[in-house]
């Protein structure tokens, strides 16, 4: 039958909304500056695929997202902008094969361009999806399995349940707050078939049995990585308060109170699917919040590990609870009792639309559009080559960030200098270099050392140091100098 | 009821509802509208001097809020020298010159965070030109040094300080923060509260039809 020229923009619209958010969330992919997190993820992604299994099984994340750089840069090699759409991806499938496809076939048009809205709009999935972290994917891999997941539970077709298997597999392997998410909606679909379709429930425990099975491998290091993190672990504290406030918190933006509104419109759409009887919603709201109680209870049992931008992972079920809440199942439009008015739907797009502006705005104004990243990856091909000695004045850690730059330099971090209380003498740093050169950089925003103090120690042993350039990279000010040997 | 007229009833509900929600918020949830700083009024330190409080000790700081939104109140502080591990609390409670209480608030602090401005929320509209008094109370606390100075360096804001009942010649140093609250938000609330509204009302709607259909059935 012929579509009517409705039925064709109920089918494309989607498509548009979830096209013109991705080109958003792709544009701050061309940043050319790297925060620690970021250094960390493409330096462990230089190493082979043993050493990345290795490595992280040293840390305390799985390896899957690692896995995937690495698959990315046997196409081309190690590329900044690659790894950025490569980590955009994901979000883009959400939105578009999930979003516009797969939620547009089952839940109808409306359902779909609320959840493509409320999951692409958000400041959290702008931030989330520029960052070379794993957040992205683990929203994607949680938000997959629980569509495949019911799809399943609806028509029990064995393509749904196998492809909800690996989605949740690859979920598990991506982050451990993904784990507790898979966790909560295995446990709520074993539930729901127990209750309604009792003897389907042996379908969904073997499903958990082959989850298990494929998680297997990888239970050792998780049971291994738990027992360091108990012992001790950079986060130290966890607060009621900051957890009730997560949801909120991932909504924020430059439009400071934003997070809060929406928060309160969510509660209010809680309220409304419980009462409408969206027993679907309802599910998804519990999977979001079962993951973010688990990540609170190991908190308080164990350690903590709460930190709000891991219950990113979750972000699709919240966005799937309230599309289908306030969208409206196509069927439903045209049942007798059914009322969709345009006066709630408006006024939420409205909503959307605004928060989506400020979170848009306050990403092109942050650190990650706005920095010098560009000049100063300029500066140093033009002045830096592998023989010279990199001084850096920062915490032993953010080493790091300049190990992504210069993979191949010295790099002497200026807290293992003696003058620092280290064992390296400076004058065998500045001699050992032969015929490189030597840079000093010192970043203000948390020097260890200082100019003037590094200016000393130099001239102690007859050198002088030269600013050379400044420039501003995400979470740091840098000024460089060259350091020679001054006829003092 | 014909389906237009409940729906130009919603409409005008959710409207009369998203203005009373939004007015709600304006005078009982300012905090959540009033998020960017306005002004910030602090007196000249150029006669600060650390002083310990003793245990117990209780200090009140009559002022006069020259804005209308007055987000905090800090006192500024030095650094602590009861040992890094414990935490030791101070409170501040604000009451109208008529003794009516409008807010209190405790800290925890560790001494390692210290030597600087510690704030105590207070996130509400005032009355510019009306007495206000602020009492701190150091309930337990040993090594804890706050910052004095003499009691004509300002702010505007400030009328009289006492320790007890009893004027002093000094002064802690005080720092008020006034905000001002955001429209373009205002109208945000208006529309999340309409939204809520005509969500609830559909529901009521559709959950009138269902009752209609049940006896209608039932006949």
């Amino acid at each position: 039958m012929k579509q009517t020229g409705l039925e064709k923009f109920k089918n494309i619209f989607p498509y548009i909304a979830a096209g013109i958010i991705c080109i958003l969330l792709s544009i701050p992919a061309q940043s050319k500056g790297v925060v620690l997190d970021e250094a960390y993820s493409v330096v462990l992604a230089r190493n082979s695929v043993a050493g990345i299994i290795s490595g992280t099984a040293q840390d305390v994340h799985p390896p899957l997202y690692y896995l995937i750089l690495k698959l990315a840069s046997v196409f081309g090699g190690e590329s900044l902008l690659k790894y950025r759409l490569v980590t955009v991806l994901p979000a883009c499938l959400t939105l578009i094969w999930l979003g516009a496809g797969k939620i547009r076939r089952r839940f109808g048009w409306k359902t779909s361009v609320f959840f493509i809205l409320w999951f692409g709009v958000n400041y959290c999935t702008l931030e989330r999806s520029c960052i070379l972290r794993m957040y992205s994917w683990g929203a994607f891999f949680v938000t997959a399995s629980a569509l495949f997941a019911f799809a399943f539970f609806e028509k029990g077709k064995w393509k749904d349940f196998i492809i909800a298997i690996v989605m949740t597999l690859a979920a598990m392997y991506t982050h451990y707050f993904a784990v507790m998410a898979v966790f909560a909606l295995w446990l709520f679909l074993l539930a729901v078939t127990f209750v309604l379709k009792r003897k389907e429930s042996w379908k969904i425990v073997c499903g958990g049995i082959l989850i298990a099975l494929g998680y297997l491998p990888w239970l050792g290091v998780l049971l291994r990585q738990t027992g360091r993190v108990s012992q001790d672990y950079w986060i130290k504290t966890f607060e009621w308060e900051e957890w009730f406030r997560a949801p909120a918190t991932l909504m924020e933006s430059s439009f400071r109170g934003i997070g809060a509104v929406l928060y309160f419109l969510t509660f209010v759409i809680v309220v409304i699917a419980v009462l409408r009887k969206k027993w679907t919603a309802v599910c998804c709201f519990g999977i979001f919040a079962a993951t973010a109680l688990i990540g609170a209870l190991l908190s308080i049992t164990v350690t903590p590990i709460w930190q709000t931008r891991y219950l990113y992972v979750a972000w699709g079920m919240l966005s799937l609870g309230i599309a289908i809440t306030v969208g409206g199942a196509e069927k439903e439009q045209t049942k007798k009792n059914g009322c969709r008015s345009l006066f709630s739907q408006g006024a939420l797009a409205v909503i959307m639309c605004v928060t989506g502006f400020y979170a848009v705005q306050t990403m092109y104004r942050s650190e990650v559009m706005t920095s010098t990243a560009d000049e100063w990856v300029v500066f140093l091909e033009e002045n830096i080559s592998k023989e010279d000695c990199m001084i850096l004045d920062d915490p032993g850690e953010h080493g790091l960030v300049f190990r992504y730059y210069l993979p191949q330099n010295r790099i002497v971090m200026t807290e293992s200098l003696e003058t620092m209380g280290g064992n390296l003498k400076l004058s065998d740093v500045l001699e050992e270099t032969g015929k490189g050169r030597i840079w000093y950089i010192v970043d203000y925003v948390q020097q260890r050392l200082g100019v003037e103090r590094m200016q000393a120690a130099l001239e102690e042993v007859g050198y002088e140091m030269h600013s050379t350039a400044s420039f501003t990279i995400p979470q740091k000010s840098l000024e460089i100098f060259e350091v020679r040997y001054g006829d003092l | 009821m014909s389906h237009r007229k409940k729906m130009l009833i919603l409409f005008g509900s959710a409207l009369i509802i998203g203005i009373l929600g939004a007015f709600c918020v304006y005078r009982f949830f300012p905090q959540y509208l009033c998020y960017s700083v306005y002004d910030v009024k602090e007196g000249n330190q150029d006669t600060a001097v650390l002083t310990e409080v003793a245990a117990g000790a209780e200090y009140k700081e009559y002022f006069t809020p020259t804005n209308r939104y007055l987000k905090s109140i800090s006192i500024h502080m030095g650094a602590g020298a009861w040992g890094s591990e414990e935490k030791q609390y101070i409170k501040a409670t604000l009451y109208h010159e008529k003794g009516r209480k409008i807010e209190t608030d405790s800290l925890l602090l560790e001494d390692s965070e210290l030597n600087r401005y510690v704030e105590f929320s207070v996130e509400k509209w005032m009355k510019p030109g009306e007495q206000y008094q602020l009492v701190i109370e150091f309930p337990e606390c040993t090594g804890m040094y706050v910052t004095f100075m003499d009691k004509e360096a300002g702010p505007a804001e400030h009328i009289r300080f006492t320790e007890g009942e009893k004027e002093t010649d000094t002064k802690m140093c005080f720092r008020y923060t006034y905000g001002n609250f955001s429209k373009k938000l205002l109208v945000v609330w208006f529309l999340a509260f309409f939204a809520a509204a005509c969500l609830f009302g559909e529901y009521l709607i559709e959950y009138g039809r269902k009752q209609k259909r049940i006896s209608g059935d039932n006949l």
